[in-house]
C-alpha cells in the first residue's frame, strides 16, 4: 500500500463470481498487481494484544511461507505425564450399547452421597474406630433400641460405622445446616430430632441414617461431634466442609474472581420489525375471526326469526285445517280421516324401483297437470298438482339438463344404433356404498373397511338380500298368480319372512314392513328434533343424493350447499324449510288454501336412502345397472296384500314388466346412517295414537285411492308431503302406472313407504299402513 | 526489591534452553511469594511479554536478571492519559458501535491493564501476596468498564471476556484427570480451597474436582457415570459426540466450564451455563467414554455464532481432534441450515485450528472446481460465513488480481498441502452418522439466556 500508485483497497463482493485457477495455469499472474489490488484484510478475531504474540506470529508466518511438512506448534505447558494407578480408580466395566446412548440423569443422581470424606475424616474415623468409644453401648441400651425399632426397620441392623455410613451421616448434617442456618451450633439432641423429622438430601440414604441413629447412637453422636469440630474449623462464611463453588456474591465486591456462574437476569425482549409484523398479523386475524363469528350470529338470528314465522304459519295452518274439518262435517263430506294426522301411504315398491333409466321417459311427460289423472280428479289431486307446481321450476331445470345431456348423447351417437332400453345414464351409487365388497360372488354379506375417529378401523358388514331359493318360486307364484294373500304358500312365505327377519343382521335394522307407523308431528320429540341444528350425521346423510353424470359432486360443506342439494333431492320439492325462500311456497300454499302445501314446508318428505339390493330373484332389474344406483330414493315395498298381477307390472320399464314380482317385502338395506336416523325417528312415529291407527284402517279399504297422486320426476323419487296434521288426505306420490288401478283396495291397503323425511333436518321416516287384512 | 508490576528480564531455565530458546525474555512480575519448595527463597510469578499467558510461571528470584533494565511500576496516571494510551477497540466493539461509551472505556482499561500503569500497593514483595490482589488491584475507575462488561455478558450470551476479568495468576498448577497429569494454563475459579494444592484430581467422567487422592478414591467408588450425561448424537468407531443441555446438566456443565477455563484464557464464567448447549467429544473404551474435547454453543445466538468455546483437552492435543470439533460444529450448522462462525475473540491456538479447517474445507470445494464461483456459494456449501471465507482466502493467499478482476488462485503450496492432508489417514466427521435435530427452546426456556 505504500506505493504511490496503489489503489484504494476495496472489498470483494461476496456475490460476485470469481474465476478459480491454479497457480500453474496462469503463469503470467502479476503478483505486484495483486498486491496493489489487495483487498482489506479481514480481522483474525484474535485479541489485538495477543495477535502480536511471538509464537502465534511464528506459526502464522510458518504456515504462510515455508513448505515444510513439519507444522509449527505453539508451545504449551506439559500434558504428557501419565498418572499412576489408573485402574485403581477406574474400572473397565463399560459396555457400550449398540444404539446411541440416551441419558438424562444428572451428575448428582449418578454420584451417590453428596458428601465425600476427605483425609481428615478418614484419620478421625480410623482413630475413632480404634478407640474404646467405638464399642457398642451397654446391652440394656441396645435392647431398648432394637425393641423400639425392630418393627419398622427394613435394613439389617447396623453395628459398625463404616465409611459409607459416615458419609451418609455427614451428608445429613451438611444438608441440615444448609437448610437451617446455625445448625452446627445446636446440641446433638436437637440435630437428631431435626434429622428425623426432615427428609434430607439423599432420599435413598436417609433411612440408613435414621437406622444408624437408633442402632449405633454413640457413633452418630461421635460423628456429630467431629462434624461440629470441622465446621468450626472452617473459615468464616464457609457453608460446607466440601469445597463449594462460589456462585453468589457475598460481598459487594464484584471483582472476586472466584465467584462464577451467577444467575442471569431477565433478558429484555427485543422489539423487532418482524415481531411487530407478527403481532399485527395476529390482530388482523383475530379481527377477521370476530367478524366471522358476528356474521354467524346474525345468520342464526335470521334463521330463528324465520323459524318463528314458520311456526306461526303452521299454527295458522292448523287452525285452517280445523276450520276445514268443521266445514266438511257441516257440509256432510264423508271423510275417512279427521285430517289431523298423516296416516297412510300406499305406494308400491315396484313403482318406486323404477330404474332411473325410466326417468328419461318419464320426463317426456308433462310434469304438471297430470292430464291422465285428471279424470280421477278429485280436488286432492289438483291440490297436489298445485303443490307440485311449487317444485316445478326446479324439476324443469333438471329436466332441461337431462334433456340437454340426452341431446348431446344423441349427437355423439350419430352413426350408431341405440339398442338399449333407455340411453340415459343412471345415477352413480353413493360413494360409501361403492366400498362394499363381497368375498365372492355367492357371499351373503358384503364388507367395507372404514377408518373412524382416532384411526380406529371398522369393518362394516351388511347382508345381501338373497332370496331364499326354496321359497322364492311359490312365493312369486302365490302372490303373483293368485294375488291372494291368504294362500298357504303366501302365508308360509310371510311367516318365513317374519322369522328370517330376525335372523339377518341387515333385516333386523330395517323397519318392520308390516308394522303400522303413524306419527304425531307435534310430539315433543319430533319438534325438538326438528328445531335442532343439522348434526354432522345429518350432513353426512345429505351427501347421498342424486346427481347428474358429469356433474361434480362436492361433499356438502356448508349449510347452503346441503340445502341446495337437498332441494335437488326432493321430488315434491317443497323445500321451504331450510331456505329463507321457503316462506314463499309456504305462503303460496296458504293462499291456495292448500293445507298440504303449507304443512309440507316444515317437514318435506323425501324417501329413504338406500341401495337397492332387495330386488327379488329373477327380477331383471337386478341385472340392470340401474338397480344399485338410486341414492336418495324412495323404496316402496309392496305389501303382501298387494294388487293382483295386472296391477303390479305398472312399471313402464319392460324389464320390470317381465318379472313383476315385487311380492316379497324385502326392503332394501338402508345405509347405516339412514338406519340410525330411521330408528331415531321411530320413537316419534310410534307415538301415533291408537285411534289414528284405527281410523287409518278403514281408509285403506275405502276406494279413495285417488288420494294417491302420481307424479314422476327425474329421479323417480316419489316424495310426498305427509300433509299437515289436518291434511286428511295424505299426499301420495306414485308411479304413473299405479294410476291404472287406483281403486284397488289392496293397493290402498298395503303399501310401505320408506321415506326419508326432511324437516329442518333431514330424517328418515317410515310410514306404513296396516295391511288390509289386519283389521 | 522486586514487586508485582516490575518488568525485568528473566534468565532462561534449563528446560527452555533445551527446547532451543536463546534469548532471555522480558517479563512482568505479577506476584511475589515465599517459595514452597525452598523455604527462605522468594518466587515471582512472571508473565513473559509478547508470549501467551499460558507460559506464565513461578520463577525463583535468582533467575531474575536484575543487572539489566528493570522497569518499576509507575504511579497511576490520570484518566485522560490512560485514555490516550488506549488501544484500538477490538473486533467485538466495532461490531457493536451502539455501546460506544462504555465499550471504548472498556477497551481503554484493557489496554491499560496490559501496560504498565497498573495500580498496586507498594508493599514489600517478600511476603505472601494473595493472588487475587495481584489481579483485583484495579482501582475504582474500573467500575464503569466493569459494569459495561457485565452488562455485555448479561444480555449477550458471550462466554468470552476481557483480560481484566481474569485473575492473572494461575491458581491450580496441575490436574490429574484419568490417565493424565496435565499442567494448567490459566486461572479458573475452582473453589479457593483448591488453590495452592500440588495436584487437583478431576474425575474423568463427572469432572468433579477433589483435593486429595483419598477423596478421589472414595468418589470413584460412588460415581456411576461412564460417559457424559447427555444424549449421544454421533458415533463413528470409538468417537462419539454427546449433546448436553446446560440447563439440565448444571453440575456437569459447570464442572466442564471450570475445567476448560484452565485452558482457555478468554472464557468467562461470570454467568451460569443455562443458555448453552455443550457438545462433548469422547473416545470410548472399556472404561467408558473419555472426554477428548468439547465445544459449547448458544441455544439462541443473537449474532449467529455457531460456537462459543472450544477446547481440546491438552492431553489430547495435536492429534487432529480440534479439527474434528470444528468440523462437527459446522455439520450442526449445516443441519440447521445456517452459516456460522465462532464467537470472538479467538485464542492463538483457536485461530490456527480454524484457519486450518477453513482452508481445508474451502480448498476441498475449489480444488476440482473450474469456472466462476462466488464467495457466497462457497459459504453456503461449507456453512462458513462469507467473512471467514474471505479471511481464509487471504490467509492462504489465494485472492489475486488478474486480467482486470479478482480471481481465486490456489497456489502450488496450498494444493500440495491439501494433497498431503488428503493422503493422511485422518479421522473425519461423517454427516450421515449424525443423529441430531436442532433443539427447539421455548421463550420461557430461554428466559435466563
Amino acid at each position: 500500500m505504500s506505493k504511490a500508485k496503489s489503489f484504494r483497497s476495496r472489498k470483494v463482493d461476496a456475490k460476485r463470481p470469481l474465476p478459480v485457477y491454479r497457480a500453474s495455469e496462469i503463469p503470467d499472474l502479476d503478483e505486484g498487481l495483486s498486491a496493489q489490488r489487495s483487498v482489506p484484510l479481514v480481522e483474525t478475531g484474535v485479541e489485538k494484544e495477543e495477535e502480536t504474540e511471538h509464537h502465534l506470529q511464528a506459526a502464522i508466518s510458518a504456515s504462510q511461507t515455508n513448505n515444510s511438512v513439519q507444522p509449527v506448534y505453539i508451545p504449551t505447558p506439559d500434558a504428557s505425564r501419565i498418572a499412576p494407578d489408573y485402574d485403581v480408580f477406574y474400572r473397565a466395566q463399560f459396555h457400550r450399547p449398540h444404539t446411541y446412548i440416551r441419558f438424562s440423569s444428572t451428575v448428582e443422581e449418578c454420584g451417590g452421597v453428596g458428601y465425600t470424606m476427605d483425609d481428615a475424616d478418614k484419620r478421625w474415623l480410623d482413630a475413632w474406630l480404634a478407640s474404646p468409644d467405638a464399642e457398642p453401648p451397654a446391652p440394656s441400651d441396645g435392647a431398648t433400641a432394637v425393641g423400639a425399632n425392630g418393627a419398622r426397620r427394613s435394613i439389617s441392623p447396623i453395628t459398625l460405622l463404616d465409611e459409607d455410613l459416615f458419609e451418609n451421616i455427614m451428608d445429613a448434617f451438611e444438608d441440615l445446616s444448609e437448610r437451617q442456618v446455625g445448625a452446627e451450633n445446636w446440641p446433638y439432641e436437637q440435630v437428631e430430632s431435626a434429622v428425623k423429622s426432615l427428609s434430607l438430601r439423599p432420599a435413598s440414604q436417609h433411612p440408613q441414617v435414621l437406622a444408624a441413629m437408633s442402632d449405633i447412637p454413640h457413633a452418630v453422636k461421635a460423628t456429630f461431634a467431629h462434624w461440629q469440630a470441622r465446621r468450626k474449623a472452617q473459615p468464616q462464611g464457609s457453608m460446607s466442609i466440601m469445597p463449594r463453588l462460589r456462585t453468589e456474591e457475598r460481598s459487594q465486591k464484584e471483582t472476586d474472581p472466584y465467584v462464577c456462574f451467577r444467575r442471569r437476569e431477565l433478558k429484555p425482549i427485543r422489539k423487532t420489525r418482524r415481531s411487530d409484523a407478527q403481532s399485527f398479523d395476529k390482530l388482523r386475524q383475530l379481527r377477521a375471526e370476530l367478524h366471522q363469528a358476528c356474521h354467524l350470529l346474525e345468520l342464526v338470528d335470521r334463521r330463528e326469526k324465520m323459524r318463528r314465522e314458520s311456526l306461526v304459519l303452521e299454527q295458522l295452518c292448523f287452525d285452517q285445517k280445523m276450520t276445514m274439518r268443521d266445514l266438511r262435517k257441516r257440509l256432510g263430506y264423508k271423510d275417512e280421516s279427521d285430517g289431523l294426522y298423516h296416516i297412510k301411504k300406499k305406494i308400491k315398491k315396484a313403482d318406486i324401483r323404477v330404474t332411473p333409466g325410466g326417468s328419461a321417459k318419464a320426463h317426456q311427460r308433462p310434469l304438471l297437470g297430470l292430464p291422465g289423472q285428471a279424470g280421477h280428479g278429485d280436488e286432492l289431486s289438483l291440490r297436489v298438482s298445485a303443490a307440485m307446481a311449487m317444485s316445478s321450476a326446479h324439476d324443469e331445470q333438471f329436466a332441461k339438463r337431462i334433456d340437454e345431456e340426452l341431446q348431446q348423447r344423441r349427437v355423439r351417437d350419430i352413426g350408431w344404433r341405440d339398442i338399449t332400453e333407455d340411453p340415459f345414464q343412471p345415477f352413480a351409487m353413493p360413494l360409501g356404498e361403492q366400498r362394499f365388497r363381497a368375498f365372492n360372488q355367492r357371499a351373503s354379506h358384503q364388507y367395507r373397511r372404514r377408518v373412524g375417529r382416532g384411526g380406529r378401523v371398522f369393518l362394516d358388514r351388511r347382508a345381501l338380500r338373497q332370496p331364499m331359493p326354496a321359497f322364492s318360486a311359490p312365493m312369486v307364484h302365490g302372490v303373483h298368480n293368485k294375488g291372494d294373500y291368504s294362500t298357504d304358500a303366501a302365508d308360509a312365505v310371510r311367516r318365513l319372512a317374519e322369522r328370517m327377519r330376525y335372523d339377518c343382521d341387515g333385516e333386523s335394522s330395517w323397519p318392520d314392513p308390516w308394522a303400522a307407523a303413524k306419527f304425531d308431528e307435534w310430539s315433543p320429540g319430533l319438534l325438538s328434533y326438528r328445531a335442532g341444528l343439522l348434526t354432522p350425521a345429518d350432513m353426512q346423510q345429505a351427501r347421498t343424493r342424486p346427481w347428474l353424470a358429469g356433474q361434480p359432486r362436492p361433499p356438502p360443506r356448508s349449510l347452503a350447499s346441503v340445502q341446495e342439494k337437498l332441494q335437488h333431492a326432493l321430488t315434491a320439492d317443497i323445500t321451504a324449510s331450510l331456505s329463507p325462500s321457503g316462506a314463499a311456497p309456504l305462503g303460496a300454499g296458504l293462499d291456495e288454501g292448500s293445507a298440504v302445501v303449507a304443512h309440507a314446508a316444515p317437514q318435506t318428505v323425501t324417501m329413504e336412502t338406500s341401495p337397492k339390493h332387495a330386488a327379488p330373484t329373477g327380477h331383471p332389474a337386478d341385472t340392470s345397472p340401474a338397480v344399485g344406483t338410486p341414492s336418495k330414493h324412495a323404496h316402496f315395498t309392496p305389501g303382501p296384500t298387494l294388487s293382483p298381477s295386472p296391477v303390479s307390472p305398472m312399471s313402464h320399464s319392460p324389464a320390470v314388466k317381465a318379472a313383476p314380482s315385487p311380492v316379497t317385502p324385502k326392503p332394501p338395506l338402508p345405509s347405516p346412517s339412514a338406519v340410525v336416523n330411521a330408528n331415531r325417528n321411530m320413537g316419534a312415529l310410534m307415538l301415533t295414537t291408537g285411534d289414528a291407527l284405527a281410523r287409518s284402517i278403514p281408509s285403506a279399504h275405502a276406494p279413495s285411492t285417488p288420494q294417491a297422486v302420481h307424479t314422476s320426476n327425474p329421479f323417480d323419487v316419489v316424495s310426498s308431503s305427509l300433509g299437515g296434521p289436518l291434511g286428511k288426505t295424505p299426499l301420495m306420490c306414485n308411479s304413473p302406472m299405479l294410476t291404472g288401478t287406483p281403486d284397488s283396495p289392496a293397493l290402498a291397503a298395503g303399501s310401505v313407504l320408506n321415506s326419508a323425511m326432511l324437516g329442518r333436518k333431514k330424517r328418515s321416516i317410515k310410514l306404513q299402513s296396516v295391511p288390509a287384512d289386519a283389521s | 526489591m522486586v514487586v508485582a508490576g516490575c518488568k525485568v528480564f528473566v534468565r532462561l531455565s534449563d528446560e527452555q534452553k533445551a527446547v532451543g530458546e536463546q534469548e532471555d525474555r522480558r517479563a512482568e512480575v505479577l506476584s511475589v511469594r515465599q517459595s514452597v519448595m525452598q523455604p527462605g527463597q522468594t518466587e515471582c510469578y512472571v508473565h513473559y511479554i509478547n508470549f501467551n499467558k499460558r507460559l506464565d510461571e513461578w520463577v525463583s528470584a535468582d533467575r531474575l536478571d536484575l543487572s539489566r533494565r528493570v522497569e518499576f511500576p509507575r504511579v497511576r496516571r490520570s484518566k485522560q492519559d490512560a485514555a490516550a494510551g488506549g488501544k484500538a477497540p477490538t473486533g467485538k466493539e466495532t461490531e457493536r458501535p451502539s455501546r460506544s461509551n462504555k465499550s471504548s472505556s472498556r477497551a481503554r482499561t484493557k489496554g491499560r491493564a496490559d501496560d504498565d500503569e497498573q495500580e498496586h500497593d507498594a508493599r514489600d514483595g517478600d511476603q505472601d501476596t494473595p493472588m487475587s490482589e495481584a489481579a483485583g488491584g484495579e482501582g475504582e475507575d474500573e467500575g464503569a468498564s466493569k459494569q459495561s462488561e457485565i452488562e455485555r455478558l448479561r444480555h449477550g450470551g458471550s462466554m468470552s471476556q476481557s483480560g481484566t476479568e481474569i485473575s492473572r495468576v494461575r491458581n491450580i498448577n496441575c490436574i490429574r484427570m484419568g490417565r493424565h497429569d496435565v499442567d494448567t494454563w490459566y486461572f479458573s475459579p475452582y473453589p479457593p480451597e483448591f488453590t495452592g494444592l500440588h495436584l487437583v484430581h478431576v474425575c474423568e467422567f463427572c469432572l468433579t474436582p477433589y483435593g486429595s487422592e483419598f477423596q478421589m478414591q472414595r468418589h470413584r467408588q460412588k460415581c456411576r457415570l461412564m460417559h457424559p450425561p447427555g444424549n449421544e448424537i454421533y458415533r463413528h468407531e470409538d468417537l462419539s459426540f454427546f449433546e448436553i443441555d446446560g440447563r439440565r446438566q448444571k453440575t456437569y456443565c459447570r464442572n466442564l466450564c471450570l475445567l476448560s477455563k484452565l485452558f482457555l484464557d478468554h472464557k468467562t464464567l461470570y454467568y451460569d451455563v443455562d443458555p448453552f448447549l455443550f457438545y462433548v467429544m469422547c473416545q470410548t473404551d472399556a472404561h467408558g467414554a473419555h472426554i477428548l474435547g468439547y465445544f459449547s454453543k448458544e441455544k439462541d445466538s443473537a449474532e449467529n455464532y455457531n460456537l462459543a468455546c472450544i477446547l481440546t483437552l491438552p492431553q489430547h492435543q495435536r492429534k487432529g481432534y480440534g479439527r474434528l470439533l470444528i468440523a462437527f460444529s459446522y455439520e450442526l450448522s449445516k443441519v440447521e441450515g445456517k452459516l456460522g462462525s465462532p464467537e470472538k475473540p479467538l485464542s492463538d491456538l483457536g485461530l490456527l485450528s480454524y484457519r486450518a479447517y477453513w482452508a481445508e474445507a474451502i480448498v476441498e470445494r475449489l480444488i476440482r472446481f473450474r469456472g466462476d464461483v462466488t464467495i457466497e456459494e462457497i459459504a453456503n456449501a461449507t456453512a462458513i460465513t462469507p467473512q471467514d471465507v474471505m479471511h481464509t482466502l487471504q490467509s492462504i493467499d489465494a485472492l489475486k488480481y488478474y486480467k482486470g478482476q479478482h480471481i481465486i488462485c490456489l497456489s502450488n503450496k496450498v494444493v500440495d498441502a491439501y494433497k498431503r492432508a488428503e493422503q493422511k489417514k485422518r479421522r473425519r466427521i461423517h454427516p450421515e452418522l449424525l443423529d441430531w435435530k436442532p433443539p427447539i427452546f421455548t421463550s420461557a426456556q430461554l428466559r435466563y439466556v
